[in-house]
């Protein structure tokens, strides 16, 4: 793609403008009014001349343009969140390796600091979701404290963080979803493992003779209860996380633009601010244009009064 | 079956998406707001959707014009605008009295150093960062499919620098707004020439410019393919459309985006003819309904289905999809029963296509006096015998006319049939559109003839086809097509960009498709002053009678 830099140009003409300016301004000030005739009509041409020269216009508007700085508080909240959603991200980095280790783990035994980790992380990173989540819907709120294009602004900010937040959302959504899957595809394994492993009598005729279970084969049996309920407890504990976050997507579908449609359009929107703003015109000229036929009836009001309260003074000295 | 031979370097989206991203991106993070004109609104609009750009940090839209901005100086504020004198006032203003803390801007055209001058004395608080000139001045409809929405002959060779080619240049012969244009870009060509120094290739790029009087019977006829059938049934409107007055519509879907950027549904389906569009549709909601878990209940009713989405809203995208398709489609099922479209068109495709000239009159009279028959339809089809059996012994024009007026069509409409005449009539084409007159021609046409029509309804071929069909096996006429200058191609064309004066259609993309498709090596990209559908057609026939090509400026400038 061809463009063309005319910034150098600009740059250069700008300080030109800039010198000759500065050059206008020494001039009108080394001016001596003494000499001419109309010392005031001078003075007030040579203010002018300040005025247009310096670049310091005597528009008071401007003057309050330089000093209104700050922007609204609510940006600082952006700031938070955003960082929020990094840290998620890598939250969820953590997770994955932790999912990849815990399942090439080589023995079938547990290791239950694994576990457990996973767990706490699992648990964290729900929790950020639910913090941001929460965040964004107090940016939300401060919409009452704004004009109608910050209000826009704001719109459009939340729009975009819950949006990144539904997508990642999503995201772990299918991580928790396929390690889940994993899982279950493990629990299968290992349970025909167990199913076909000393549980089984491979001499039927053994069996007949024996049919309780040996102290050893008590103790795989209970071991392996034990793994089956921690197994179910951890599936369980998937099911609701996942479970969780799709509350968290669906309240935050409420303040995502839906992909596709009309109202993911600039151009739409920008017509719909146009309209807005010319709405709010025309009911700031209504408003307006009341009054001033308020203040008007007021007046007339005031004078019918006085003019009934002097004709009556008038008949009262005249009957006296 | 989208973007198959589309390399990145003939497509016209990616080149505007191109010249966006960089602009948002060299300006840094932080929050930002994207400034523009109405013309700039539309290109930015067709090629990136709010929530892309808002991604990008870009948290607020706004027109350079608009009155009563807030000030918001926790803003960077990045201006993509056209150099027009109205903008450069406008961006004057407010450059005296900044809103935001810093401005990048880009102009998507060239500008005259008086009036980067002016802006330069302007800006006293020292506010600009950058000012470039990024050539997007364009509407990247389709990635092969560009649109100028008449803003006058200088724009076009921009495309030229978004696509990086210098090219070397045919014209239309028997076009002088054709040649003009040849010339003119040439001019620029030559003027800029550090801008068009691109790496040369081994085939020059080639730049064909096209009249779209040599061709007047294209955007006549109906079309069947999906795109093309809404532009010409409802309206595609840079890629939205209007639904507010199909019966019974509901409150979301009264406007609509159709982009194939990002419906994987319509990329997939918007050259299909009407047929296969149906099955498709059938099949995408049966999709639809499998993904529902297993567990959950039938889907039955709509009621069900509501249900379901609002339970799992990520599914709400693709009932979207689905909802806004199934309405299209049904909107135009139901024109085209409503006026009988499917005989109205088999009468077009014969006027267009076919040789015999008594079935075809028996056939338009048989139409005309059809009560069912729209005003729009009956002058369509006057038009078309009369530009198609102009010169016949035997024409039957007058009493078709006299028809018209009995069916009670606006003088207006009827006068249409003699501007169609005199805009693309025999005089004033340079090709044979209609009666082939040499052997090789009549024999193709009879063997044609032969083999039947596979669908009568799509038989026809735009002249453009034959046209372009010429230009890459290197056989197209230098008497009828010469080269601006000298030098000409020695090899077949590679990259080829065409430029209809007068607007393009639809079915002609859809024929630049079809060759980009089957024509390995070759890349063609079309593009016009406008994009036709009947409606536009009529506009710019009737106003047809100084060809100047600022009077194309007639038709509604919002669409494409």
């Amino acid at each position: 793609m061809a463009t063309r830099r005319l910034t150098d140009a600009f740059l250069l003409m700008r300080n030109n403008a800039i010198q000759n300016r500065q050059i206008l301004a020494e001039q009108v000030s080394t001016y001596d009014p003494r000499r001419t005739l109309n010392t005031r009509s001078n003075a007030a041409l040579a203010d002018d001349r300040m005025a247009l020269v310096s670049g310091i216009s005597l528009d008071p508007e401007a003057a309050i343009g330089v000093t209104k700085r700050l922007p609204p508080k609510w940006v600082e909240g952006v700031d938070e969140i955003q960082y929020e959603i990094t840290r998620i991200h890598q939250k969820m980095k953590e997770l994955a390796s932790l999912h990849d280790k815990h399942m090439n783990r080589p023995t079938l035994d547990d290791s239950s600091e694994e576990e457990h980790a996973i767990e706490i992380t699992t648990q964290e990173i729900t929790q950020m979701f639910h913090r941001c989540q929460r965040a964004v819907t107090g940016l939300q709120t401060q919409s009452r404290h704004c004009t109608e294009q910050e209000n826009r602004l704001l719109t459009n900010v939340v729009s975009s963080l819950a949006q990144s937040l539904q997508e990642l959302s999503l995201n772990f959504r299918h991580t928790q979803s396929s390690y889940l899957k994993r899982m279950k595809n493990r629990e299968e394994r290992s349970k025909h493992f167990f199913d076909s492993g000393p549980l089984v009598e491979e001499d039927e005729d053994i069996a007949l003779y024996d049919r309780g279970f040996t102290a050893d084969q008590l103790v795989l049996v209970q071991e392996n209860t034990v793994l089956v309920e921690e197994r179910e407890r951890e599936i369980r504990q998937i099911v609701q996380s996942i479970s969780d976050l799709n509350e968290i997507f669906r309240d935050l579908a409420g303040m995502v633009v839906e992909q596709g449609t009309v109202l993911d359009r600039i151009d739409f929107n920008v017509e719909q601010a146009c309209v807005k703003t010319e709405e709010g015109l025309e009911q700031l000229q209504k408003a307006e244009q009341y009054q001033k036929k308020n203040r008007k009836m007021l007046v007339i009001l005031i004078l019918f009064v006085i003019v009934v309260v002097l004709i009556l003074v008038l008949f009262g000295t005249k009957f006296r | 079956v989208l973007e198959l031979n589309y390399n990145d370097k003939m497509n016209v989206t990616l080149a505007v998406k191109q010249y966006i991203s960089k602009m948002i991106e060299s300006s840094g993070p932080g929050m930002k707001v994207l400034l523009m004109d109405k013309e700039t609104t539309s290109i930015v609009s067709v090629v990136y959707t709010q929530s892309e750009i808002l991604q990008k940090e870009v948290y607020l839209f706004e027109r350079i014009d608009s009155q009563n901005r807030d000030n918001m100086k926790h803003l960077k504020a990045i201006c993509f605008l056209r150099p027009t004198k109205e903008n450069v006032e406008h961006l004057i203003q407010e450059l005296r009295r900044p809103k935001y803390s810093v401005y990048f801007i880009y102009f998507s055209n060239v500008i005259s150093k008086s009036e980067i001058k002016a802006l330069a004395e302007a800006d006293e608080q020292e506010v600009v960062a950058e000012v470039q000139e990024f050539y997007g001045d364009f509407i990247a409809v389709n990635p092969h499919l560009f649109s100028l929405n008449l803003q006058g002959a200088h724009c076009e060779f921009f495309l030229l620098l978004a696509l990086k080619k210098c090219p070397m240049i045919r014209y239309q012969l028997s076009s002088d707004m054709s040649k003009r244009l040849a010339e003119s870009v040439k001019q620029i060509i030559t003027k800029e020439y550090e801008l068009f120094d691109f790496r040369k290739t081994e085939v020059p790029p080639l730049l064909l410019i096209l009249d779209r009087s040599d061709d007047a019977i294209t955007p006549l006829l109906n079309q069947w393919t999906y795109q093309a059938m809404v532009h010409e049934l409802l309206g595609l409107n840079n890629n939205r459309i209007d639904l507010s007055r199909v019966p019974g519509i509901s409150k979301d879907l009264r406007e609509v985006v159709l982009s194939a950027e990002n419906d994987e549904f319509y990329a997939n389906n918007l050259y299909l003819n009407f047929g296969e569009i149906g099955t498709n549709i059938k099949n995408l909601m049966e999709d639809f309904q499998k993904k529902k878990p297993k567990d959950k209940q039938k889907l039955e009713s709509i009621s069900d289905m509501k249900a379901f989405v609002d339970n799992y809203p990520q599914f709400k995208k693709m009932s979207g999809t689905v909802s806004k398709h199934v309405t299209v489609v049904g909107e135009l099922s139901r024109l085209v029963s409503e006026r009988q479209l499917m005989e109205v068109s088999e009468v077009e495709q014969e006027l267009a296509c076919q040789n015999d000239h008594s079935s075809a009159q028996q056939n338009v009279r048989r139409l005309l006096q059809n009560p069912r028959l729209s005003e729009t339809d009956a002058v369509r089809l006057v038009m078309l015998y009369a530009l198609r059996y102009e010169k016949h012994s035997s024409s039957i024009l007058p009493s078709l006319m006299e028809e018209l007026s009995r069916k009670g069509v606006s003088e207006r409409h009827r006068k249409m049939v003699q501007s169609v005449v005199e805009y693309g009539g025999k005089r004033v084409r340079g090709s044979e559109l209609i009666a082939p007159t040499d052997a090789v021609a009549i024999t193709k046409q009879f063997f044609k003839g032969l083999k039947g029509v596979e669908n009568v309804y799509t038989q026809h071929q735009p002249l453009l086809h034959d046209t372009l069909d010429q230009l890459i096996k290197g056989r197209l006429k230098d008497s009828q097509f010469p080269y601006l200058g000298p030098s000409s191609l020695r090899d077949r064309p590679q990259d080829i960009i065409v430029f209809i004066i007068g607007g393009a259609t639809y079915e002609e993309a859809l024929t630049v498709y079809n060759l980009n498709r089957t024509m390995p090596g070759v890349r063609i990209v079309l593009g016009g002053t406008a994009i036709h559908n009947t409606k536009r057609s009529d506009a710019l026939y009737l106003f047809k009678s100084d060809r100047d090509l600022c009077n194309i400026n007639v038709c509604d400038t919002n669409s494409v």
